[in-house]
């Protein structure tokens, strides 16, 4: 379970998005810090290859991120999605399970499943219109995990959770990274700050720091806060 | 009760730990067979997700020219007026992904974003050419056209809403709402109506000339598709 | 789903159980035996993994096949060791605290049955196996299974009644 990352860069015409990026994941949480606009998105599209990068390699297991080897053991929640005006929760999940390549019955099973572990058993019937911004989000988490990914990448998400939905989605993050590798953006450091492994700070395209973080290594926060001091 | 009890112990069961789980299944299901996602499987999982109105449209061009059958050389041009909203209301349909959001969940799922396309197309493609050989054969009976001059009338407006439509909803703007494809639709159908009594139009020795213009519009045609199919393979370049 | 079809030598394509759908049944089978979630689980992939390997897929019966391979090995396993026959704290789970009571009473009604009794209620009525499966699963007759899981839901309500249920 290996997925790694050499010397990607994604330029556009006038600006380099990502700026030769090269780190290898193992099993475990990533976290992916860093301010907006510092090429999170781009390079996390291009881990899931939806997005062509202009040089470098990206291979999981040896396997391209073009391949359909390796979307099957993909699960991706982006930073921003939308659904069908027609779907409901279970449609939702139902729909993506038949697209990952679920049959019908393997796909009731796991939606109800995961219905459970998100929290919206008793809303999968209503209109996804209807959901809050964080029920929308939890759905966008379940999707990403229906074929127990190996690889899961996350953008930004636990934008409109609330704090106890965020407490409970660091618990599933921190469980599922046992044996998946996580990687997770966001720009608030207490988001990751106790259930990353490692933590990679991206500014303006570029790595700036990346490393293991643990208790003993201090406040996250402070080091995060010291190293974009001029940003924040 | 019987309901109650089921739910009564089902609520009370145990749940296994996730993380075993997981781990488990995927190597489960490494394990036993694992097969490629055949063109079946995918068409398959995108058919009974194609919007109704899809359907009915071509039911109603079917409907006006069964009904039509006796009223002759009008049938045609009311029917071939239909067409452009067939065509336009599948390409519209079949591009939705982007309008709602969601080309981005599935991009990444095992069929692919293109899959999904692919699988759009051909559901509702091999229904419209079996829609459009019914429709000139049944209209062209009693038409005066005779099948191919009859056939021909009827698809060309189908296919340049068709082609205008692709055009319209590869761009920004045009992926935004409905509306570039309704437009199209309205305009190729007046235009349709708008040459009917044109009679000398349809006169015997012009005729090679349809039959010549369908044959580059269905060239055309299959351009914007591949041309479609290539933006879907690097969505954000 | 696609990979739960396999080709039998005739080459002839057959949809074998799926694993998604059977393995929590599976699991809850097993835990009301072991009454321990780890040993479970382990019985559970254990049931699965003997279930791939053999060859005995034939259609209709493997519903049969899987719960006997997951019954004997429960019964292995309780041969092994009877010392962590404890039941396990059923209040994991932080839900709401009328759920919970919910929860405990119906384990506890589970737990006061006769083994055999206590596999029909899971096969029925936690698991939903069809009947001509659970027939086949037990070797009864469907006559028989019907007077027995009447009986069997009579027990099972009068015990939840002797607890707190229905006051």
């Amino acid at each position: 379970m290996e997925l790694k990352i050499d010397r990607i860069t994604k330029q556009y015409k006038n600006k380099i998005a990502v700026d030769r990026l090269s780190f290898t994941l193992g099993k475990g949480v990533t976290g992916l810090l860093g301010a907006n606009g510092a090429g999170k998105t781009t390079l996390m599209r291009m881990i899931c290859g939806i997005l062509m990068p202009t040089s470098g390699d990206i291979t999981y297991d040896g396997a391209s991120v073009s391949e359909e080897r390796y979307r099957d053991v993909l699960g991706y929640l982006p930073q921003d999605f939308g659904y069908y005006p027609e779907f409901s929760g279970r449609d939702f999940l139902m729909y993506f399970s038949a697209l990952k390549g679920l049959d019908k019955k393997a796909a009731r099973a796991r939606t109800e499943e995961l219905l459970g572990v998100v929290g919206l058993s008793d809303v999968a019937g209503k209109k996804i219109r209807t959901y809050s911004g964080g029920m929308k989000q939890r759905l966008g988490i379940a999707q990403a995990l229906i074929n127990r990914p190996e690889v899961l990448i996350l953008d930004e998400p636990t934008a409109g959770l609330d704090p106890k939905e965020r407490v409970r989605f660091r618990n599933l993050i921190e469980e599922i990274g046992k044996e998946s590798i996580v990687l997770l953006s966001t720009h608030i450091v207490s988001d990751i700050e106790h259930i990353a492994d490692k933590v990679i700070m991206m500014r303006s395209g570029q790595i700036i720091w990346q490393g293991p973080w643990g208790e003993e290594d201090g406040s996250l926060e402070d080091f995060y806060l010291k190293e974009f001091g001029e940003e924040n | 009760m019987s309901k109650d009890i089921r739910k009564m112990m089902a609520d009370a069961s145990p749940k296994p730990d996730m993380v075993g789980k997981d781990a488990f299944i995927r190597a489960y299901r490494k394990k036993t067979e694992r097969t490629e996602l055949s063109v079946f499987d995918i068409i398959k999982s995108q058919f009974s997700y194609i919007k109704l109105p899809v359907w009915l449209v071509s039911i109603a061009a079917l409907i006006v020219a069964i009904f039509g059958i006796n009223l002759n050389r009008e049938t045609v041009f009311v029917v071939a007026a239909i067409m452009p909203f067939v065509s336009a209301i599948a390409v519209f349909d079949s591009m939705r992904s982007r309008m709602y959001g969601m080309e981005e969940l599935e991009g990444v799922t095992r069929i692919s974003g293109r899959g999904i396309l692919l699988a759009r197309f051909i559901c509702i493609g091999a229904v419209h050419i079996v829609l459009l050989l019914v429709l000139s054969i049944v209209v062209g009976s009693s038409s005066g056209y005779g099948y191919a001059m009859t056939g021909a009338i009827i698809t060309l407006p189908y296919l340049i809403s068709s082609i205008a439509s692709m055009i319209i909803e590869r761009t920004e703007i045009g992926r935004e709402n409905a509306f570039g494809c309704i437009l199209v639709s309205v305009m190729t159908s007046v235009m349709i109506l708008a040459i009917k009594d044109e009679k000398a139009l349809f006169a015997a020795k012009y005729r090679w000339i349809w039959l010549e213009m369908l044959a580059v519009f269905v060239a055309l045609e299959c351009i914007q598709i591949k041309k479609t199919f290539r933006l879907e393979e690097y969505q954000w370049n | 789903m696609i990979n739960s079809l396999y080709i039998t030598e005739g080459g002839e394509r057959q949809q074998s159980m799926d694993i998604e759908e059977q393995y929590d049944k599976i699991f809850r089978f097993c835990y009301y035996r072991v009454h321990n979630t780890d040993i479970a689980q382990d019985l559970t992939q254990e049931t699965f993994l003997r279930f791939m390997n053999s060859d005995y897929k034939e259609r209709g019966e493997q519903m049969r096949y899987l719960y006997t391979i997951a019954r004997n090995l429960c019964i292995d396993e309780s041969r092994k060791a009877r010392t962590t026959d404890l039941p396990e704290d059923y209040s994991d789970e932080g839900s709401g605290s009328d759920d919970l009571i919910r929860k405990i009473e119906v384990n506890q009604a589970l737990d006061k049955m006769p083994e055999e009794d206590r596999e029909l209620l899971i096969l029925r009525y936690m698991n939903e196996v069809p009947l001509s499966d659970i027939c086949k699963i037990m070797g009864v007759s469907r006559f028989a299974l019907y007077r027995k899981l009447n009986s069997v839901k009579r027990d099972f309500i009068k015990l939840m009644e002797g607890g707190s249920f229905h006051e």
